[in-house]
Order: C-alpha cells, then structure tokens, then sequence
C-alpha cells in the first residue's frame, strides 16, 4: 500500500507488519523537457536533484548530494546526478542503509530542488518517492507535477525510535536551488 | 561454501533473504508460484511475476527472484521458482545449453543447479523452497513442462492462466508479440515438429555462470586454471592457454577489486566511528560549559547531578559507536584473512606460501604489494596495500622518516639501512611481476663509493641489472643522460605518432630506475634529469624508485619539493602519512619486510635470474 500525500500532509510510517526499516529509498522521476519548434534549443532542461542531509540532534553533519554522493561513513549512497529527466522510472535515487547510519545521527532530511530554478508547475510528471528497499514497497509518494510556484520541496524525514527507524513524510513546498538554501526551512522540522 | 546440485536434491538455507538466478543462453522470463501442502495454489494471486500484483516477501527481475522467507504466509508450503522461454525466440530449452539455476541465502551462494537433460520443453520448474520441520530449505527441481508455463500453472492449479502466460511473454518477445491464448497452443512446441535451429545465441560457454561465479570459486578455477596452463602447457592450444590466462586475470581482478573494497568499508567505518566520537566530545564541552559558566551552580548538587548526567551520555554514545566499530572492524579483518591466501605473490605478503608457487609471470602482474595500512583504532585490521601495474607515480622511501612507533627503537642508521633493504624487496617484487626480460633494471648508488652499498648487494649480485650500479658523478650523468634520451624519444613518438621511426640502439622496453642515498652523486643538471624522469617517464614507461631523505637534499633547496610531491612516499618504519581516497584519514602505512633480512628477496632474484637464464 502507497500513500499519496498532499500537500503539506504529514503521515507517519512504519513498515508493514512493524517490522524495522533498514533500507529505503528516495526515488525521484520526471520528464525531460520536450523541445519544440524552431528555437528549442533555447528552453533550458529540467535539472531536479535528490539530495538528504544527516542530523545529529539539531546539528547537521553530513549531506548526500550531487556533489557528495556517498555519505563520509558510506551508509548513504545517491546514484548519480541525472541533469535532463531523461530515461523511465526514478531518475536519481538516494539509497540509504540504516543499519550502517553513525549512532550520533538521528534524522535524516530528503528534499528535491529544481536546480535550474523552474518551478514544479513547469515540470512533467514529476514525483517523489520513498520504498522500502527490502521488499520494493512504496511507503510514500508525492505527485511534485502541477503543483505550487515552488522550486523545491522538503519531501520526508527518517528518524531513529527506540532501537530502528521511522519515517515521517513532510512533503512541504519550499524554495531554495539546492538543499543548503533550505537549510532554514528544515530546521522547522528538526 | 557452493554445492552443485542435482535432480532431487536439497539443501538447508542458512538465511531467510534467498535469491535464485535462473541463467540461460536464450531470455528466460521467472515467475514464483506460491504452493501449499496440496500443492496448489491457495488462488491466482499466489503467482508472482513482474508487471503482476506484487506480493510482500517476492520481487522477481529479470532472470531472477529475491525471496523474504520470513514474510511468506503460513499457509504457504513452498515457493516454486519457475522459467519460460516462450516469446524469447527460441522454441525449447533443448535448443540451447543447459540452464543454471543459482541459489543465494543472505547474500552467500549456497549452491548451483545446472539443469541438464531438457528437450522440447518450454517452461520448467527450477528449484523449490520449502518447509521443513520449521525451517525453509531448496530443493533442486528441474521438472520441465512441454505445453510450457500454461501447462506448468494447470499443474499448480491456477484457473485464469492466460494473462499470466500473456505477461510472461510480453517480457520476453516486446508488446508486439502475438497474444497466446491457452486454446491455441503454437505449433512450434507441439511434438513432432521440426525445430528450428536457434540463431543468433553463442552454444559455446554460459555467460551466465561465469558472472554468478563467486570470488572463491573464481580464485579457485584461475589456481586451478594457471596449474593446469602449467603442467599441461603443451597440450593445451593456443586458444585454451589464452582463455585460461583470461580467466586467470579476471580472478586477481576481482580479488584487487575486493582489497580495495575491504579498504573502502574500513575508511568509511572508520569516519563513522570518529564523527560519532567528535560529535559526542563536542555536545560534552557544551553541556559542561553549560553547567559550570554558572558559578552557583557549579558546585550544587543538581549542577553535579547534571554534570554526571552529561559525562553518561557521552559515555553511552561513544560507547555505542565503538560496539558498531568493532563490529565493522571484526568482519572486514575475517575478509582480510579469508582474501591473504588467495592472493597471488605480487600481491602477497612476503610470509605467503604464494611465493612457493611463483613463476616467471607471462603477461605483466596485475598490481604489486607495497606493504600493509592500518588505523589507530584498529591496529589489528590491516589492509593490503596493493597498487596497480604499472604504477603511475614513482616512489619515494623516506630514509629520513621518524615513524610512529617509537617502541621499536630504529633511528638514524637503522632506518637508512632499512630504506635500502625496502627499495630492493620492491625492486624485487617488480622483477617478479613483470615478464623476464620487459623490465630492465638500472641503479645509482654513489653511497657505496665504487661499489653498490650493502642492501644493494643482493640486487647487484642477481646479474639483473643493466650494466653496473653508477656510483660516480660521470657514471651517474651517463645513465640520466641515457634515460632522459630513452623518454624524450618515446615522448616525442607518440606525440608525432611515429612509434615505428625510434632509432634501433635505444632500448624501448620498461625501465626502472633505483637511485639510492639520494642526493649524492647528483649536481643541479642530473637532478633536473631526475625530475623530469619522474613526471614524464612513467606514461612512456621509465619508473623511478628514489631512496633519501629530504634533510640530506636540503642544499638543493625549494627546487625538490616537486620532486617529493610527485612521489608516492612509503618509510621504512611504520608512519601514518598515507591518505585514503575517500575520506582522507591518515593510515599507517607498514612495509613488509621479509623477516629474515635478504633472504627471500635473495632467492627470489636468483629465480628470477635462472628464469631470465633460461628463457632466453
């Protein structure tokens, strides 16, 4: 079962059977701009980048970004940067092994920027997913398409319980080209 | 450890996480069948394939399925893992080679069924999982369906078999593929038919058993292989002996693959480790300072009270990081010790009974130990330093180094002693790694005043090198001269791609260069020689081994300093100066020195040279 949030919605999700989550991860797809007519080559491409960054109480330590794509202690690992949407399915995805996150870091942030500062009303089929890697089951899903005049979207946070993991979807619209412009915005959700 | 299965066979799986890979020559399509007592299906949902309704506990990919046993249903007797070719273009299993099914558990492989005495069928069932008294074990199937999957899902009781039958197809054959309905079975498959030889797939080899292989059966089969290449050599053709040095070199590729990936994990588990440390050292500073900027407090019981309180926190979570450590470390040093012995001895530790086995090697070695790196934190997890073939930097053993075990007591002569002694076992290792006669050697050694220096004895003893060591200022000019002239052809060849014009007395094969008690002997213009060997020489094939210290290169002034930086820089005693890749922490770099002095690196030489004798 998926859940499809709205905007703003805010849910809290265990694995089904309340099992631990171990592995999940963020996934992020959309479509490449199609060029059209004689002067196409002028309408820059969609560049949205999956980024997450690491707390340790309130304090952020590490990110995983285009620009940093293992975390220090390899536990977090972002496949690539995908500067266009080209290609089916996720285009960038953040793989995050719980099991392996440092004992200090508590939660962790994932959020989508549209690098080239288009907003998600501009984009096609944009969406924003988390799964459950160990069993491919989508915990969250966020249709980013057709939505508001922002550039980027605070899309949920993991965070330890007890022994495990849990993870809250936040899916809170917000604007910043990179996540360290949002920086602000996610300490609201520390 | 991996058995090979047969017909009816079972095994216990020693994990809940299973994956079974069903490899073949032609595009086969996996779909789990979900069985109980009865062995039937409880209702349709309980077949499982991709573009189906998912199941919890069952991802099926392409060629293969990933199982949670633990979220398989009670009811559930069984998991039947089956294969079809149809729409694949191929018409029956007995087409093509015998498929291989392979059975992983938490990640290790458990066993391999190659499935062999198949015919017109088109569906099979390849392996079962199933209970057991409580535990789940696989069983080895091979049960194959003529009227394919259709027929397959009939036996299993499946009613509405046609959509599944479609989805399995579509897979295999594209959206384009004609609808199969379960009324009009194609032609193709019905006995009796002639059956169209299958084009376009290789007979030869199974490309799918050869990737599925494990590293241990890999280290195992280029052993295997590189003994038999030894002792049927002349049997074997041209060909064979190519295809097994092939399978011999993917083998160390994949063991240097995993030393580096041992050494990825340890780095970063290491990172873990210290930012988890550092981050509870600096939330203590905090909260002490919190407590005692506040002098009334300070003292007061509920001021202690929270001091303790901050001292138990730090406590716990320094605590739990290193638990996690030690854990991390622990497994990566069982790894370590599982891969020692597999490595071939270029890339073994002197003490390896690898060097027992050591023989002129036909291709250059694919990478060479320069010594052992660990971590304060975990003296015990060492890592091989294993550098590819041929090195793209030179190398620089410090004779001035200080160390950081101040225990062991080696200063001053001692160190340079052992400075020598190190560039001559790798200048040894390289002699071995490299085919007899692709490296020449050549040495400088001005220290010894006419003769090479003590270390250097064994090197020029062995017959190996080219000419004498140059241990005078002329002799030293003639040879950089000679090099340089031997680069800035090669260099200007390849530029002007002119390869076949080089002037026949120059010597165009590998080069090393040892230069030992660095600077003496050399004056401002072989020292720019020397520089300049170090950075151009190796893309055109001349290394440089440098043995000195800076402090003795000191009247020479800022103009080493690219000199040092351009060398990769190993001591002769343990020093933590060696930086990982990824997140930069200082490593203890250990050299491996034989323990017996000289001797191995004697012996080797002298192999060596026997091998040089008598090869040519």
């Amino acid at each position: 079962m998926s859940v499809n949030m709205v905007k703003g919605q805010r849910l809290s999700l265990e694995k089904q059977g309340g099992g631990q989550l171990t592995l999940v991860r963020m996934g992020l797809g959309w479509d490449a701009i199609k060029k059209k007519g004689l002067f196409g080559s002028r309408e820059r491409d969609i560049d949205l980048d999956a980024s997450c960054v690491l707390f340790a109480d309130q304090q952020p330590v590490d990110a995983v970004y285009f620009g940093h794509l293992v975390s220090d202690d390899g536990s977090i690992r972002h496949t690539g940067d995908n500067l266009t949407g080209a290609g089916d399915g996720d285009d960038e995805s953040i793989i995050v092994d719980l099991t392996r996150v440092p004992v200090h870091v508590t939660q962790i942030i994932f959020t989508v920027n549209s690098f080239q500062g288009q907003t998600f009303q501009e984009v096609d089929n944009a969406f924003c997913r988390i799964v459950d890697e160990t069993n491919g089951q989508e915990l969250a899903r966020y249709t980013l398409s057709g939505g508001g005049p922002n550039n980027a979207q605070i899309m949920a946070k993991l965070y330890r319980h007890g022994d495990g993991w849990k993870m809250s979807a936040i899916g809170e619209p917000a604007n910043g080209r990179t996540f360290t412009e949002l920086m602000p915005a996610l300490a609201a959700h520390l | 450890m991996t058995t090979g299965l047969v017909r009816g066979q079972n095994l216990p799986l020693p994990a809940l996480q299973v994956a079974v890979d069903v490899a073949a020559q032609c595009p086969v399509e996996v779909v789990a069948v979900l069985l109980d007592a009865d062995l039937k299906v409880r209702d349709d949902a309980d077949v499982v394939q991709r573009g189906g309704a998912a199941l919890a506990g069952i991802a099926v990919r392409d060629r293969g399925i990933d199982v949670d046993l633990a979220q398989i249903p009670e009811q559930v007797d069984r998991v039947m893992v089956a294969a079809t070719l149809e729409g694949s273009g191929v018409d029956r299993f007995g087409a093509v080679a015998a498929p291989v099914a392979t059975v992983t558990a938490g990640g290790t492989e458990v066993g391999t069924f190659t499935i062999t005495d198949l015919g017109s069928e088109r569906a099979l069932q390849a392996v079962e999982l199933y209970r057991r008294q409580g535990a789940w074990k696989v069983r080895a199937v091979g049960q194959g369906y003529d009227g394919g999957l259709d027929a397959l899902l009939r036996d299993a009781g499946v009613e509405l078999r046609a959509p599944i039958v479609d989805r399995a197809r579509t897979r295999l054959a594209g959206p384009a593929a004609p609808v199969y309905s379960a009324a009009t079975p194609p032609a193709a498959g019905a006995p009796g038919t002639p059956v169209p030889p299958a084009a376009g797939f290789p007979t030869a080899g199974l490309p799918g058993a050869a990737a599925s292989m494990s590293a241990d059966q890999a280290a195992a089969r280029a052993a295997d292989a590189a003994a038999a290449a030894a002792s049927a050599a002349s049997a074997l053709s041209d060909e064979q002996r190519e295809a097994a040095a092939r399978e011999a070199r993917r083998a160390v590729e994949k063991l240097y693959e995993q030393v580096w990936g041992i050494f990825e994990d340890a780095a970063r588990s290491a990172a873990s480790y210290r930012s988890s440390v550092s981050f509870a050292d600096n939330r203590l500073d905090q909260d002490l300072a919190d407590v005692l900027n506040d002098p009334s407090a300070r003292t007061s019981p509920a001021g202690l009270a929270l001091q303790d309180t901050a001292r138990a926190k730090h406590r716990e979570l320094v605590e739990r990081a290193r638990a996690g450590l030690d854990k991390d470390s622990a497994q990566l040093a069982a790894e370590v010790a599982q891969l020692e012995p597999k490595l071939p001895p270029e890339m073994a530790r002197w003490d390896s009974p690898a060097w027992a086995g050591w023989r002129a090697p036909e291709d250059t070695a694919l990478a060479i130990r320069l010594g052992d790196l660990h971590l304060p934190e975990n003296p015990q997890l060492r890592i091989p330093m294993v550098l590819r073939l041929p090195m793209e930097r030179g190398l620089w053993i410090d004779s001035g180094a200080t160390g950081v075990d101040d225990e062991l007591g080696v200063a001053g002569e001692a160190v340079r002693a052992r400075a020598g002694e190190l560039a001559v076992t790798l200048a040894a290792r390289m002699l071995a790694a490299f085919p007899i006669g692709d490296l020449k050697l050549h040495v400088i050694d001005p220290e010894g005043k006419g003769a090479a220096s003590a270390p250097f004895a064994p090197l020029a003893a062995s017959g190996l090198l080219v000419g004498a060591a140059a241990t005078t200022a002329p002799e030293v000019a003639a040879l950089m001269g000679r090099l340089m002239d031997r680069v800035e052809l090669a260099r200007m060849a390849i530029e002007s791609g002119a390869t076949d014009a080089l002037p026949e007395h120059i010597d165009f094969s590998r080069q090393l260069l040892v230069v030992h008690g660095f600077p003496f002997g050399f004056d401002d213009r072989t020292m720019t020689q020397l520089r300049h060997l170090v950075e151009e020489g190796p893309r055109v094939g001349v290394h440089v081994m440098v043995v000195g210290s800076r402090a003795d290169a000191e009247s020479f002034g800022p103009l080493l300093d690219p000199l040092w930086r351009a060398m990769l820089r190993l001591t002769p005693i343990p020093e933590d100066h060696i930086a990982d890749p990824w997140v930069h922490h200082s490593w203890t770099y250990t050299p491996d020195l034989p323990s017996d002095g000289t001797g191995v690196t004697q012996t080797l030489l002298t192999w060596v040279a026997s091998s040089a004798a008598g090869g040519r």
